[in-house]
């Protein structure tokens, strides 16, 4: 074997499985502290692409179009404090059911309104000069973009475990995913938190989806089959642990990466060969608690 | 007194008249229970730049029937719009819907072949008819057969027989071949028919990479470019579509593989890619089901202003090739229902078969012992053009008939 070519196949498989990580971190954040399965994840991560794409009509250049995938998210954001203060509130001590109903109704509004805004012809960002073209590493070709994108999410990675770790409000809100009542008694302002770590898992889930989608095809309903791999990694890295879907989102990255590469033919069967054999393994995920 | 009566009778009078009027200039059509075309097909998701517009063109074709031609024998055509996406559970589920709860008997839509293949029982289990508008694989009219299921488009075998003889007159040097296709009956299909017809006409053709990525992966193909640039092909071949194609050509460009085949050629690639990759799109030789410029017959003439009129020039100009199956599929219901002048299932199944249409593409014609239609397929070259708004333009098409290529019926059931 070539080993510029498993250079480049090992790259291809960390730049995916950022992709991975950055698209399935805010529903980790979202479950670890409101124990909230938000299945409208994937739509959300479509809404942030749309945004990018309408923003990229009116701006251009190479820092416009890294402040437009901030932008995306921002926005999406800000709809995620909306769907928290209107609707999930309203369910946490609710069902599982409820919050399936719930989730799965904004979907359908979601890809509707997708439908009905930007319509079902296909549409694809244009990205400035410096992301475009490929850089030679060890002799091979490798998409600067697929640089951008890993890189991008590393920071995004960085960013998240410093604002979880070292500011007040990550830190209250881990004390509120380990004990909420303990949290409420201390005088943390419970609901804020929730509604602030709902508006970041969804911000996550808009600023994946403009970094993400941008070499894709957008199209009303795009994110039900990118919202099947999210929920993959959240599993085989353990419900609510950050560092397991990390951990998660690079294996199955890098396994897929490999496979496309060497083993086509099981390539399709593939990340669900790793959730069956690491949940056999290990039922409550790589890095999850048992309950 | 008497005069305000008498006033008061004439306006009474002329209202009813003028209501007798109106309600007798109705077409008969609206008095009629409608007829309800079934439309199944995927309106959101990777593959809605094909499902989408395809609606568009069946929902003309009814606007067109009931407006200006009073309808199918009277009654009124109705389109009842389900979105299947590409997933043949979702499809075989909605078909029973539409039957059940709606009294649908005729079916139209279909973009995958895996969702074709697996309504064929349904079909038959409920004595409905079906017409698929853009599922290509040559097993749908060919060994899976079935009696109530019509092509309105061509087959895989046939397009891509006509791809190959294009392919090989415009590149006789090219040898090396590597294919990157949906891993799924269609995409199996198409390749086996092109590396088939290649084959016969170019000895020493080689196919030096053959990649099957998942069937709607929508992206994420480095290590399939990686994998075929490394195979250094000449040629190269692919029927992803939808999405995936958008995707695929998006990242290979990146990968700069447009850079080292002297041929990127498919035989199933619609508008929808082109205007949606714009300045990222690639040198293509190309098929689709419609490309208005090689088209100048009265009918094309008018299914393109009808469309324009209806949707606006750009929707026209990117959805062209999709919407003309589902808008010739309702036409190719009308004509049979008209010949059978019957709804009865059996007597529009029989009208169907050497049943010839006129579509925007000039007659098509359906051959009864297969069910499929033949008629003359475009092929067009894109060039990269910066000039152009959209970083691309026709620079070459012609037309084929798939007569050319029909081979007999008996061996046609058995591929």
């Amino acid at each position: 074997m070539d080993p510029g070519i498993l250079l480049i196949d090992l790259l291809n498989g960390l730049s995916r499985g950022m992709l991975y990580f950055l698209m399935a971190s805010g529903l980790t954040i979202t479950f670890s502290v409101l124990r909230i399965i938000n299945f409208a994840h994937g739509s959300l991560i479509m809404l942030g692409a749309y945004f990018a794409w309408s923003l990229l009509q009116l701006m251009s250049g190479n820092w416009a179009f890294v402040l437009i995938v901030l932008l995306s998210g921002c926005i999406v954001g800000v709809i995620g404090i909306l769907i928290e203060v209107f609707f999930v509130r309203r369910i946490y001590s609710s069902e599982h059911l409820y919050q399936l109903l719930l989730t799965f109704a904004l979907i359908m509004i979601i890809d509707g309104l997708a439908l009905e805004i930007w319509g079902g012809q296909p549409r694809t960002m244009l990205l400035p000069r410096f992301f475009l073209g490929a850089v030679s590493i060890a002799g091979n070709f490798f998409p600067k973009y697929s640089l951008f994108t890993l890189f991008g999410s590393a920071v995004v990675a960085v960013l998240l475990w410093v604002f979880l770790y070292k500011t007040d409000f990550g830190k209250a809100s881990r004390a509120a995913a380990a004990d909420v009542e303990i949290t409420s008694a201390l005088g943390i302002n419970v609901p804020l938190i929730y509604c602030g770590m709902f508006a970041i898992g969804v911000a996550l889930a808009g600023f994946s989806g403009g970094l993400g989608l941008a070499m894709s095809s957008l199209t009303p309903g795009v994110g039900a089959h990118i919202a099947v791999t999210c929920f993959a990694v959240i599993v085989i890295g353990g419900l609510g642990s950050l560092t397991g879907t990390l951990a998660a989102a690079l294996i199955l990255g890098v396994f897929e990466a490999f496979g496309d590469h060497y083993f086509p033919q099981i390539a399709m069967a593939l990340p669900f060969i790793i959730m069956a054999v690491i949940l056999l393994v290990r039922p409550q995920g790589l890095l999850g608690r048992k309950e | 007194m008497k005069t305000n009566i008498v006033i008061r009778s004439i306006v009474v009078f002329v209202i009813c008249m003028g209501m007798i009027a109106a309600f007798s200039t109705t077409s008969q059509a609206e008095t009629k229970e409608p007829i309800k075309l079934g439309f199944i097909s995927p309106i959101t998701g990777l593959f809605a730049g094909t499902g989408e517009p395809m609606s568009k063109g069946a929902l003309l074709a009814a606007k067109m029937i009931n407006e200006e031609e009073g309808g199918i024998l009277g009654r009124r055509v109705e389109i009842l719009i389900r979105d299947s996406e590409v997933r043949p559970a979702i499809a075989v589920r909605m078909a029973r819907e539409l039957n059940k709860e709606q009294g649908v008997k005729f079916f139209l839509g279909i973009i995958s072949s895996g969702v074709a293949l697996a309504l064929k029982p349904v079909m038959e289990e409920m004595d409905t008819l079906l017409i698929t508008c853009a599922a290509h694989s040559t097993a749908i009219t060919g060994e899976q057969f079935s009696k109530n299921v019509f092509r309105i488009t061509d087959d895989a075998r046939t397009r891509n027989y006509a791809l190959a003889d294009i392919i090989r007159e415009k590149f006789p040097e090219v040898k090396k071949w590597a294919n990157i296709s949906p891993d799924y009956a269609y995409g199996h299909s198409c390749w086996e028919n092109f590396s088939e017809k290649m084959k016969e006409l170019a000895p020493g053709f080689t196919v030096v990479a053959d990649r099957w990525p998942k069937f709607g992966a929508g992206g994420g193909y480095g290590p399939h470019i990686s994998a075929i640039m490394a195979a250094n092909p000449d040629g190269l071949y692919s029927v992803l579509y939808g999405g995936d194609m958008i995707a695929f050509i998006r990242e290979a460009k990146q990968w700069g593989l447009f850079d080292k085949v002297k041929v990127f050629t498919s035989s199933h690639v619609d508008w929808d890619i082109p205007y949606a990759v714009q300045k990222d799109m690639a040198d293509l030789w190309l098929s689709e089901h419609y490309y208005d410029q090689a088209y100048n017959l009265p009918l094309s003439e008018k299914y393109e202003k009808a469309m324009i009129d209806t949707y606006g020039k750009k929707y026209f100009l990117v959805s062209q090739g999709h919407a003309t199956p589902g808008f010739d599929a309702v036409y190719t219901y009308k004509a049979a229902i008209e010949k059978a002048k019957s709804f009865d299932v059996s007597a529009v199944r029989k009208a169907m078969e050497d049943l010839t249409i006129d579509s925007p593409l000039g007659k098509k014609w359906i051959r009864a012992g297969d069910h499929q239609a033949y008629f003359d397929m475009p092929f067009v070259h894109v060039v990269l053009d910066p000039g152009q708004e959209m970083g691309w333009k026709v620079s070459w098409y012609t037309t084929v008939n798939g007569k050319k290529y029909m081979i007999p019926v008996e061996e046609a059931l058995k591929r």
